[in-house]
């Protein structure tokens, strides 16, 4: 592992201080299970002081506040989050979809807020290739083996896939987040969060985060009434992998009729896909079999896929005629 | 959350409070104070010194922020039950509990745990006190090579701790971050629940195996449709009519011991629970030194040059090595093949990978230089102050390439083909001509490995001029000659001791192997021991692999069914290999063509190996298996289709099936109808879609077969058969040798060379040993093996040979034994040794039961023990006589919307001979189906745009393992195809099975979907782009 110092600060201000003095030479630690595989490959984009946010109180809660809704502190554990009852059963999509997160011995190391803005997994930066990422210029996925870890939908600069579930679950809730930052606490949605590969403080990244800021909660607000929803992960073991493709889906029904209808792809794209298209589509319309094969063909029509990826649109589309199926009942 | 209860709850318990407490240690990397900032910043922590109460005691630990808490538990605190396998979070084996929760230690940093209450397999429970886990869990096989046991049990305990009544889901689930390479999946869901049972007070189950439908053959056979032999009490061996002795005089009549399901001998087994199994990873010395390697990132290239001075100056590094400084590895000549540039061997000419430290890289992953330092992070902070000028060099890595024009020469302007072999029966073209069906076929497998748990590696240490090494491997006596060679000194010098693998599959042994005389050497000029524990990306492109191959055929059928032709044509690409393992002929790869062929009137092969940049092959938990069968399953599937056959009629008409007089197949057991038959029964065959993809809705499911011939464990001959002098006079014989002691307690210690893997060969040989001595049980049975200072010299395994060949020497050892303790018995007893009989432990008058001697009471009278040794040596006619076929029946499921499948049930057949321990042969044979999965569903290591493995560096995230969660339910049929010239009828599973999965699996995916997949590996995204192309 490379040679690491760790700051243990007490306060979102001191360790905000710490961020600040030491530019993008250090970075937020808390469940360390991305950072760690980062700073065993000694890449040159990993880290050399560690920001230790554990010791901060109170950055680990699932509560409910005043609007019905559920805040989540951001070094909540993922575990956390699948065993609690309020999550369970408010937000089951949630639950689904974390308790489908790497592995039990990770989710207990692993928090809500490491999980958002994880590091992307593609093969070639985790192993230390020269790309845009890791110091380079160059982005091997889109020309190198693209079949898993790297977008269809097209890119700037990195075309790997974002990798974060969590996201992708907790857009169709309409959830937010809390950044504190060197100016004050600023909270933005969490699909504004995760944009995509650009750059921010000079280096690519996928969420908006910089370097001296600290995400520190998470705002669910109150789960619609008669809210149908889903999630769908397609991946080549039942445990650890990433998603091939997924798919969050939360349906507002009045009996059979769509009100209104989140679509979220994850696992095809630089960011969670939000598909307003299928979206609109859906609005107004019976929840029916030939509703299923009317939309799917007018989902992620503006794919673009590399050399060996384009099987992740298709069962993407394989995933929502899923998920609408299972929520049509 | 927990740590400050559970802290006091310690320190209720006696553990002074005083002892614990961090203390942070200044920093060494200054921190920069940011211009003009009124903020002072605090000191970073980069050292730091804790308490941990590990197992309810207080330790104490120094460590660097970087530091694991595997690395303080296993090295510094030297507590090495806990095992570290991936290092990056992705297989389970070094899981520990931290505060009742469980957590992996290689990827919690030390600190994290500095002072909350840690669990490690050594606090679940020791030897003389098993924790039900660990007892019921060794009763049940739920360890095989045992390398991810410390890890699941100790999730297990934290699991039982908070629920006395687990359901089998609950169970998965909580288990679900832990890979078990082996696949006892069953059995250690079993174990959990039943521990759970067992701890509310109930009453264990027995043991039993899970579902094995076992089908008996009959001692003399039927000829007419297998494989068989004649009545009487010889045999007439292959075409030089040799008589043997049938059953070499033990028959398998009235068997007590063999054939009985008994958990493994309990030496072997239990310290796979309790963490003290000495695997070399496990060993460790308080003044040892950590080897670490510089890999090459170019796929080929010559090193110019290495700059090494900055390195040698860095803290904590006490060596390091490069191809300037490296020692000269001194080479034993290699009779049996010509090659130009340096080869190693063994004295079995098996062999052949360029030695350590090359300057010439053939592949990516190639090591350039190695570093000793007092840690493995110290070692690597200095690989990267290495500065190597390479020469970069045009690389060819896949068969498509190496075809292309213009493809680099790798071979000095020889071309890339290294040979090419052709065999042939008739005039293929003639028979072409005569058929009515003339079909064409061309099937890729990308390559494949069976990469151990344990990572490959050793430990090195003097004593003087004495060299103890701890390796990784399937034998001790080769490697140490082989390394003594090397070293220069005479082999007594060297103690070679290796007793448990986490593995080793052929694949893994030479990643250790390869390196031994180079931490000799380190540990010798540092004057400390020296480790290396290769971490998985490095260690990918030091395994062998199962090669890139690929397949063309040309079959030619009439209407009926008989193929009256065929063309099998199959490239290799063989890396840097020139002579050896797939270069060297096409060796086993002759099996399938045999099976498939014997009624075949025209035929013709060709064998053609290239060269190429890629990992080099070999051995790979089998030997040309899967990357030959891969194809023949698939066609022999899509020629029966083509003539409208069942896939089983299909076979059934061209399968081989020896016959007296036919010297073609010289085989007295061989089940390869009942294995189809058989099979198909158990299965439940008549059940699959008479049409492909037939079947209506969104989850399609599908059935497919695949078969397979393979040697049933390589032959040869014991001490007292007449061919046995002259084979082991050779000068590079093949000799095993075991000794087996009687004490005068009147136990029975087997002294035996090789190494267990986790197939638990020892425990096989322990009840046939038994079962020649006369006892009814195996209680009296003991072993000590894979040390030379303990077992005599012997042989290595591969090739099935621990039960053939390791049996010839422990057999005869038994045999002479038994000799022996009649003749004492009937000197003392004052009679004469044919009026007597062994039974229990004793030898006892046939007439009188009270005129008896026991054997420890022989023993005593000849001052202590009575010992034997027997031998045996492989080699001969009868390597090629003992043939075994096997077939696997397989259900998926398909969902035709994603693209996504399921495994669902497997039945697995083997033509076994006689089955000695069904319980541990099933727990073998579960891993051997889900290593076969793995193999057919997941790429090569091998990136096809940027050759190399350094992308494996996410660990089992980027070799997927199957986990608890993707396991099929599996029924294994035995068919124990009695072996004539054998002890009781054995002959060795051999892993012939394995080779049928790939193919049963693409047949299988087809028969659902009809979507039938040409190119290895089985992917989503090729179902899903078969289904689209079907839609269109």
């Amino acid at each position: 592992m490379k040679k690491i110092a760790v700051y243990r600060p007490t306060s979102t201000d001191e360790a905000i201080r710490i961020l600040s003095s030491h530019g993008t030479e250090a970075a937020v630690y808390a469940g360390g299970t991305d950072l760690l595989v980062r700073l065993k490959n000694r890449l040159k984009q990993a880290p050399a002081y560690l920001v230790d946010i554990k010791k901060i109180n109170d950055l680990r809660y699932i509560r409910e506040d005043q609007s019905g809704g559920v805040r989540i502190g951001a070094l909540t554990k993922l575990a956390e989050i699948v065993d609690s009852e309020i999550i369970a059963k408010r937000y089951p999509m949630l639950s689904k979809a974390i308790g489908m997160i790497s592995s039990p011995e990770l989710r207990n190391a692993s928090t809500l807020g490491g999980d958002l803005l994880q590091e992307v997994w593609c093969q070639y930066l985790r192993g230390g290739y020269n790309c845009w990422r890791n110091g380079g210029y160059l982005c091997y996925g889109a020309i190198g083996d693209n079949s898993y870890y790297h977008s269809a939908m097209g890119g700037r600069l990195c075309y790997a896939v974002y990798p974060g579930d969590a996201a992708t679950a907790l857009i169709p809730y309409d959830a937010a987040v809390k950044l504190a930052t060197p100016t004050g606490v600023q909270e933005l949605s969490l699909e504004k969060l995760v944009p995509g590969d650009l750059m921010v403080d000079g280096r690519i990244q996928s969420h908006v985060v910089r370097h001296n800021e600290i995400l520190t909660e998470v705002i669910v607000p109150p789960p619609r009434p008669n809210a149908r929803t889903s999630f769908e992960k397609l991946r080549p073991r039942g445990v650890w992998d990433f998603a091939m493709a997924a798919l969050a889906l939360n349906l507002e029904m009045r009996g059979s009729v769509i009100d209104d209808a989140r679509v979220v792809f994850g696992g095809i794209a630089g960011k969670p896909v939000r598909e307003r298209a299928v979206e609109d589509y859906l609005r107004g319309k019976t929840l029916d079999a030939a509703l299923i094969d009317q939309v799917v063909p007018r989902a992620l029509t503006n794919a673009a896929p590399l050399k060996y990826n384009a099987m992740k649109i298709e069962m993407a589309k394989g995933l929502l005629a899923s998920g609408l199926d299972t929520l049509r009942t | 959350m927990f740590s400050r209860r559970d802290f006091l709850k310690a320190a209720g318990q006696g553990i002074a409070l005083t002892a614990v407490g961090v203390r942070a240690v200044p920093s060494a990397i200054a921190a920069p104070v940011a211009q003009g900032s009124p903020f002072a910043l605090p000191t970073p922590v980069t050292q730091e010194q804790s308490a941990f109460l590990i197992n309810g005691k207080t330790f104490t630990a120094a460590y660097e922020a970087r530091t694991t808490l595997w690395e303080v538990l296993a090295v510094t605190l030297g507590l090495t039950g806990t095992n570290r396998s991936c290092n990056k979070a992705s297989c389970g084996a070094c899981s520990v509990l931290i505060d009742g929760v469980p957590f992996y230690s290689c990827h919690t940093l030390a600190m994290e745990a500095a002072g909350r209450k840690i669990l490690t397999v050594e606090g679940v429970g020791d030897e003389k006190n098993l924790h039900p886990l660990q007892r019921i869990g060794h009763q049940h096989v739920a360890a095989d090579c045992g390398f991810c046991t410390a890890g699941w049990v100790v999730t297990a305990k934290g699991l039982l701790d908070k629920n006395r009544n687990p359901s089998e889901e609950q169970v998965k689930a909580a288990l679900a971050g832990h890979i078990c390479r082996c696949a006892a999946y069953p059995s250690i869901i079993q174990t959990v629940i039943e521990s759970a049972a067992v701890m509310r007070g109930e009453k264990a189950s027995p043991v039993e195996p899970h579902s094995i439908v076992h089908i008996k053959q009959p001692m003399v056979r039927d000829f007419a449709t297998h494989g068989g032999h004649a009545p009487g009490d010889e045999l007439i061996e292959g075409p030089s009519k040799t008589v043997t002795r049938k059953w070499q005089g033990y028959a398998p009549r009235d068997l007590k011991v063999i054939g009985q399901s008994m958990p493994p001998l309990a030496e072997v087994s239990i310290p796979r629970f309790t963490g003290k199994a000495e695997y070399a990873s496990r060993v460790r010395f308080p003044d040892m030194l950590h080897a670490r390697f510089l890999t090459c990132p170019h796929p080929r290239a010559r090193i110019k040059d290495i700059d090494t001075s900055a390195a040698e100056k860095m803290p904590g590094v006490a060596h390091v090595l490069t191809y300037k400084n490296a020692p000269e590895v001194r080479l034993k000549p290699d009779t049996t093949t010509t090659t130009t540039g340096p080869v190693v061997t063994t004295p079995n000419g098996n062999r052949l990978v360029p030695p350590a430290l090359p300057r010439d890289m053939n592949l990516q992953g190639e090591v350039v230089a190695i570093v000793a330092a007092e840690t493995e992070d110290l070692a690597d902070d200095a690989i990267a102050a290495i500065r190597v000028d390479y020469e970069v060099l045009p690389f060819v890595s896949t068969i498509k390439d190496v075809l292309a024009p213009g493809a680099p020469d790798l071979r000095g302007g020889k071309g890339n083909l290294i040979r090419s072999w052709e065999s042939k029966a008739g005039d293929v073209e003639r028979g072409f001509a005569e058929a009515d069906v003339v079909k064409e076929f061309e099937y890729h497998f990308a390559g494949g490995v069976s990469v151990p748990m344990q990572p490959s590696g050793s430990v090195a240490k003097w004593d003087g001029d004495r060299l103890t090494i701890w390796g990784m491997g399937q034998g001790i006596y080769p490697v140490r000659n082989a390394l003594a060679t090397s070293l220069g000194i005479e082999a007594s010098k060297i103690r070679f001791i290796n007793k448990w693998n986490g593995s080793t599959f052929g694949s893994g042994r030479l990643a250790a192997e390869r390196f031994y005389p180079l931490m000799a050497h380190l540990a010798r000029i540092t004057g400390r021991p020296v480790k290396i524990m290769l971490p998985k990306d490095q260690e990918l492109a030091q395994l062998l692999i199962k090669p890139e191959t690929l397949t063309r055929f040309k079959v030619g059928a009439k209407k009926d069914g008989q193929i009256v032709a065929l063309q099998h044509e199959i490239l290799l690409s063989v890396g840097d290999v020139e002579t050896g393992y797939h270069a060297s002929g096409p060796g086993n790869a002759t099996n399938q063509l045999e099976l498939y062929t014997s009624r075949v009137p025209h035929w013709r092969s060709v064998w053609s190996a290239y060269k190429t940049n890629a990992p080099r092959p070999g051995p790979s938990r089998s030997y040309i298996q899967q990357e030959t069968k891969w194809s023949w399953e698939a066609m022999m599937d899509e020629m029966a289709e083509t003539l409208g056959l069942d896939p089983i009629e299909f076979r059934m008409k061209h399968i081989t099936r020896p016959t007296p007089g036919d010297d073609r197949y010289p085989y007295d057991s061989f089940a390869s109808v009942e294995v189809l038959a058989e099979g198909a029964k158990v299965f439940g065959w008549d059940k699959r879609n008479a049409k492909p993809g037939g079947a209506s809705g969104r989850f399609k499911r599908g059935m497919g077969l695949g078969m397979t011939q393979h040697h049933g464990g390589l032959m040869g001959y014991h001490e007292g058969e007449p061919a046995f002098a002259a084979l082991a006079a050779a000068p590079d014989a093949s000799v095993f040798g075991s000794e087996i002691e009687v004490g005068s307690d009147g136990l029975v210690t087997m002294k035996i060379a090789l190494p267990d893997s986790g197939s638990n060969a020892g425990t096989a040989i322990a009840q046939v040993v038994a079962e020649m001595l006369g006892f009814s049980n195996r209680d009296a049975i003991r072993i000590a093996w894979g040390d030379t200072n303990i077992a005599p010299s012997s042989d290595e395994w591969f090739g099935g040979r621990t039960i053939t060949l390791q049996g010839a020497a422990t057999f005869n050892a038994a045999d002479k034994l038994r000799t022996d303790l009649f003749a004492r018995a009937a000197r003392l007893l004052k009679t004469d040794a044919g009026s007597l009989r062994i039974a229990d432990g004793g030898i006892v008058a046939v007439d009188n039961p009270k005129q008896a001697v026991t054997f420890g009471a022989l023993a005593r009278a000849g001052g202590g023990t009575i010992r034997a040794i027997g031998r045996g040596v492989a080699g001969g006619e009868r390597t090629g006589q003992n043939k075994g076929v096997g077939a696997c029946f397989v259900e998926v499921e398909v969902d035709t919307w994603t693209g996504d499948w399921r495994f669902i049930r497997a039945t697995y057949v083997h033509d076994t001979g006689i089955v000695i321990n069904p319980l541990v042969a099933e727990a073998d044979m579960i891993g051997s189906l889900v290593e076969s999965t793995q193999v057919a569903t997941d790429p090569i290591p091998w990136d096809r745009e940027f050759p190399g493995t350094r992308h494996y560096s996410v660990g089992y995230l980027s070799y997927r393992l199957p986990t608890i969660m993707d396991v099929p339910t599996q029924t294994q049929v035995y068919i124990d195809s009695l072996e004539p010239r054998w002890f009781y009828g054995i002959k060795s599973f051999s892993e012939t099975s394995i080779g049928a999965v790939p193919g049963a699996l693409a047949n299988a995916i087809y028969n659902a979907c009809g979507v039938r997949i040409r190119e290895h590996p089985i992917t989503r995204d090729k179902i899903m782009a078969g289904l689209r192309r079907g839609r269109l």
